[in-house]
């Protein structure tokens, strides 16, 4: 152990072991602490000799990841010091141990100015050096004369660091450009060619800043030209040559200043030097192919002409088939670039890259997709659809993702018939399904839809995928509602096609299939599409009502509300007295106007498929809430107002299923959104109009305190009845216990009437939500605006609250 | 500024050097470290040597034990970043005559000077090993 007090403290190299000897974290925490707190205590004596020696173990206590700030102001006293081992080890500290937000870095700017004008080089080149690496702004401004003086310097020692400097100043303060525009020229014929590198580089930092700049330069273009000329031509010193290249660090830097300063039309000189470095440039090694990628990334920048772009493309090609990847790697990225100006040109290479989708590399893999995904077309979309979907089989979860969704969007966009589209994205599906976006099960229903001689084949081949494989949720979703929709298909008819037959099915075996399907390890989500193609099939299948009662039957214990409702509801439908309507009420879905999921009014983004094109329910006027001015000006308590947590099924005593939604006595509906059977009965012939709508939209917070968060949500879903709003009520847990029992009232006044949907839920977890659909009618809409009385309990740890609050926050002609 | 920033770990992922040319908080910088490290002892040798990292892209090369990290924007031209990084690795070589990674350790203040002399400021400044190795042997002397 060491001794507390010492008179000479501990060297670096020694601390260095003794880290090293350590043999766990802890043991490394404890040398580091004791370290720290003997150089923390060394500080405190102003005339301390080793100070230099502290903070260079302070750099080697940062680098492990401990904190060092203790040592930031030593390092101020080291570089104001007048020996140069302490400024030396002053400087690297700066640069270390703080950063540019450190406050106390400015108090650096001083002793940064005295050595830039001493006359010891080295000592002029660590403040340059300092300057450049951690400067802040007010430093840059205030030093910036200094280094604009340093860029003559007549050693190209101090030249090139004040060059890179000030690029530092120019990023940091843009105003002062002009200072350094003005050194440019000189920088650009420096007779040490690292100079003018830095110089380039200070250039392109100029451009990158204000790019309407660029003008100003082109007139360098010649003197740009003319420097690479020399590189190229002239031998150089051999130190510069890598690889068997002319400082390849050049060149890459000259070429892609070229790009920036061609203008609209590139020089004739400059084409012939880009040119002539396209041909002669030797490929053998890394350094000359960084050169030759660059140049080739600045044919594809500027107006080339043609014959400059097939030399650029075939360098590209040759870079692809190099058994290098990061040459494949590099040339897929421009060649996606070249993609976007010349398509057939990349197309040669078309094969070259499909086979880089196979690459064990997966930013290999990534860059093909990309490019793959640009080259199809309605002619070769066939091919490589096939080819993409082979490597779908063996591409791993991260990369199935990104596959997926490009191979649906080719799909979609150059599908050359509707069977093929249908085959293709059920292979997708039936690979991975589960990968596959919503929207695209959405777009093959539709589809399969609107195309009635596909109909029957459809939902064959997916009942057969189905019955193969229930992993798959996409394929699941899209297979039950078709089988939902056209199970008739499946019992009456037997198809012949080019590979095979499609036998007609028993109904046992069409609710065997549909069974598999309802496991209880199944997402809810596939239950009730399930159920909801059961209880279609009730009609299409009437053979198998039994067991489609029995099916349904087992999820009216179902934990989850949704399904619970639903089985419920199903059940009743079943019931003899509404034989007569049962049937008209599960027709096939009427066609529906395809539309982009986002597009459609929906609240509940995880609503099945089948379910989107909701209906506009009329609210009936008997369901009128309270008059507002009864709430406010007779202060009654609120006993008409609804209470939206039902979950009771609707009695059977109603005449029509119509009537559910204008008479029942207890005024709580289900959400239409998760309904597809009113989506049925009320206005199909609405459907078309209904989704093709952008909804005008307005959303603000409704009601908010330090426990709960309301949100309205609101779009007009019909522009030629703009008095009806669709409210989308959300309602947030802020606080951090469970909210329970939560019931939320609400009274209008006499101009509005409104319906109100149930929330799946009463309670809400911390941070959890709710959901609710209001619908509002404003019957004078631009005359008076909309306000509603909301009454908000719930119960928190068994205590009760009860909220009152007004909206009145629509827009005054909503 | 072509380099955010310079990595130096080894294959237990302790950083023999971390230079950023870049603000970035200290717990950022130490979690970013950690996370390069993770993808690039992964990595195949025959895989590519770029990595697209969060907005940015990381170019590493690995000799012997100890993998060089550079963090550049997304556009940078990724070659001539393997290159910068060869030009390193080859003074540090030359400096410390066949160096291991315990040089690297125990003259870590050496080797940030060594890479002041060829970056700074995001910018590679000297392309000249003979350049380098001069200056440095010069700024030495003083000692």
């Amino acid at each position: 152990m060491q001794a507390p007090k010492k008179e000479q403290p501990t060297r670096l190299r020694d601390l260095i072991k003794a880290v090293r000897a350590c043999k766990t974290a802890a043991e490394e925490r404890a040398v580091v602490a004791q370290e720290s707190a003997e150089i923390r205590e060394s500080f405190r004596d102003e005339t301390y000799r080793f100070r230099h020696r502290s903070v260079a173990k302070l750099l080697f206590i940062q680098m492990m990841g401990y904190p060092t700030n203790f040592g930031q102001v030593e390092c101020l006293k080291l570089i104001a010091s007048s020996n140069y081992t302490e400024k030396r080890v002053g400087y690297l500290g700066l640069t270390q141990l703080l950063n540019e937000k450190d406050d106390v870095l400015m108090m650096v700017t001083n002793s940064m100015q005295i050595d830039m004008n001493s006359s010891n080089t080295q000592i002029i080149g660590m403040a340059l050096t300092a300057l450049a690496n951690i400067a802040t702004a007010e430093m840059c401004r205030d030093l910036s004369k200094d280094v604009c003086k340093l860029m003559s310097h007549n050693n190209s020692y101090i030249r090139k660091r004040a060059t890179i400097a000030g690029a530092r100043i120019v990023r940091k303060c843009p105003d002062l450009i002009e200072d350094f525009q003005g050194e440019v020229p000189k920088v650009l014929e420096d007779r040490s060619h690292v100079v003018v590198m830095n110089g380039v580089n200070l250039l392109l930092e100029i451009i990158k800043i204000q790019p309407n700049i660029k003008q100003a330069f082109v007139q360098y273009s010649g003197l740009v030209v003319r420097a690479m000329r020399n590189l190229i031509h002239t031998v150089h010193s051999p130190e510069h040559t890598i690889g068997g290249v002319t400082d390849p660090f050049l060149q890459v830097s000259l070429i892609k200043l070229m790009s920036k300063i061609a203008g609209a039309e590139p020089s004739e000189e400059m084409t012939d030097c880009l040119a002539q470095v396209a041909t002669n440039t030797e490929p053998a090694k890394n350094a000359g192919n960084a050169v030759l990628y660059e140049c080739v990334r600045t044919i594809m920048d500027i107006s080339s002409t043609s014959g400059l772009r097939v030399l650029a493309t075939n360098i590209m090609g040759r870079f692809l088939l190099n058994r290098d990847n990061n040459l494949r790697y590099v040339a897929l990225n421009s060649l996606l670039k070249l993609v976007k100006v010349d398509l057939l040109a990349v197309q040669r290479h078309k094969t070259t890259i499909i086979d880089c989708l196979k690459d064990a590399d997966i930013a290999i893999r990534k860059k093909a997709l990309e490019l793959t995904y640009c080259l199809i077309n309605e002619s070769n979309v066939k091919q490589i659809v096939k080819e993409m979907i082979d490597f779908l089989i063996a591409a791993e979860p991260e990369f199935k993702e990104a596959l997926v969704t490009k191979l649906c969007l080719a799909i979609e966009l150059h599908s050359p018939t509707k069977q093929w589209h249908f085959d293709s994205v059920l292979r997708v599906l039936t690979l991975a399904g589960s990968y596959v976006p919503e929207e695209v099960v959405a777009s093959t229903a539709h589809i399969i839809s609107s195309t009635p001689e596909l109909q029957s084949y459809a939902v064959h081949k997916l009942f057969n995928a189905l019955v193969d494989n229930t992993e798959q949720q996409g394929l699941v979703l899209l297979a039950l509602w078709s089988i939902g929709e056209f199970g008739n298909f499946l019992v009456s008819e037997t198809l012949k096609t080019s590979d095979g037959e499609l036998k007609a099915m028993t109904p046992n075996e069409i609710i065997q299939g549909v069974e598999k399907t309802m496991t209880p390890i199944a997402a809810d989500i596939c239950k009730e599409y399930a159920l909801t193609a059961l209880i279609k099939l009730s009609v299409r299948i009437p053979q198998a009502v039994q067991s489609i009662r029995r099916l349904i039957e087992q999820q009216i214990s179902a934990l989850n509300v949704e399904l619970q409702q639903r089985a419920c509801e199903y059940i009743q439908l079943l019931g003899s007295n509404w034989d007569s309507i049962r049937g008209p009420l599960l027709e096939k879905m009427p066609i529906y106007a395809k539309a982009p999921a986002v597009d459609i009014p929906t609240t509940d983004s995880s609503s099945p498929v089948l379910e989107k094109p909701k209906t506009p329910t009329q609210p009936n006027s008997a369901q009128n809430l309270l008059d507002i001015e009864t709430l406010i000006f007779d202060s009654q308590p609120i006993q008409q107002s609804q209470i939206q947590q039902s979950t009771e099924v609707p009695q059977p005593q109603f005449e029509s299923l119509l009537d559910l939604f204008s008479s029942t006595p207890q005024p709580s509906f289900p959400a239409p959104v998760l309904n597809p059977v009113t989506g049925d009965i009320s206005e199909p012939d609405k459907f078309e109009d209904f989704v093709e709508i952008t909804p005008i939209k307005h959303n603000f917070i409704a009601f908010e305190d330090e426990e709960i968060n309301v949100d309205f949500n609101c779009t007009k879903p019909e522009p030629d009845a703009l008095e009806n709003t669709q409210i989308s009520v959300i309602v947030s847990n802020k606080c951090s216990k469970d909210i329970v029992g939560f019931k939320l009232s609400a009274a209008v006044l006499k101009h509005l009437e409104f319906s109100f949907s149930s929330a799946a839920s009463t309670s809400m977890m911390p941070g959890g939500s709710i959901q609710m659909q209001m619908k509002m009618k404003n019957k004078a809409q631009g005359q008076k605006p909309i306000a509603i009385r909301m009454k908000i309990d719930y119960t928190i740890d068994s205590v009760p609250r009860s909220k009152l609050s007004t909206v009145d926050s629509f827009p005054p002609n909503y | 500024m072509v380099v955010r920033f310079l990595l130096l770990q080894n294959r237990q992922g302790k950083t023999r050097l971390s230079k950023w040319y870049t603000y970035v908080p200290h717990d950022e910088k130490c979690q970013t470290e950690n996370e390069i490290h993770r993808l690039v002892i992964n990595r195949d040798q025959k895989f590519t040597n770029f990595i697209e990292f969060k907005n940015f892209k990381v170019i590493y090369r690995k000799y012997a034990g100890l993998f060089f990290s550079v963090g550049v924007d997304i556009d940078e031209n990724e070659l001539s970043i393997m290159e910068i990084i060869h030009l390193f690795v080859e003074v540090l070589d030359q400096f410390f005559g066949n160096v291991c990674e315990l040089d690297l350790v125990f003259n870590f203040h050496k080797v940030y000077g060594i890479l002041d002399e060829i970056i700074i400021g995001g910018e590679i400044m000297e392309s000249s090993k003979q350049v380098i190795l001069n200056n440095l042997k010069i700024g030495d002397k003083r000692n």
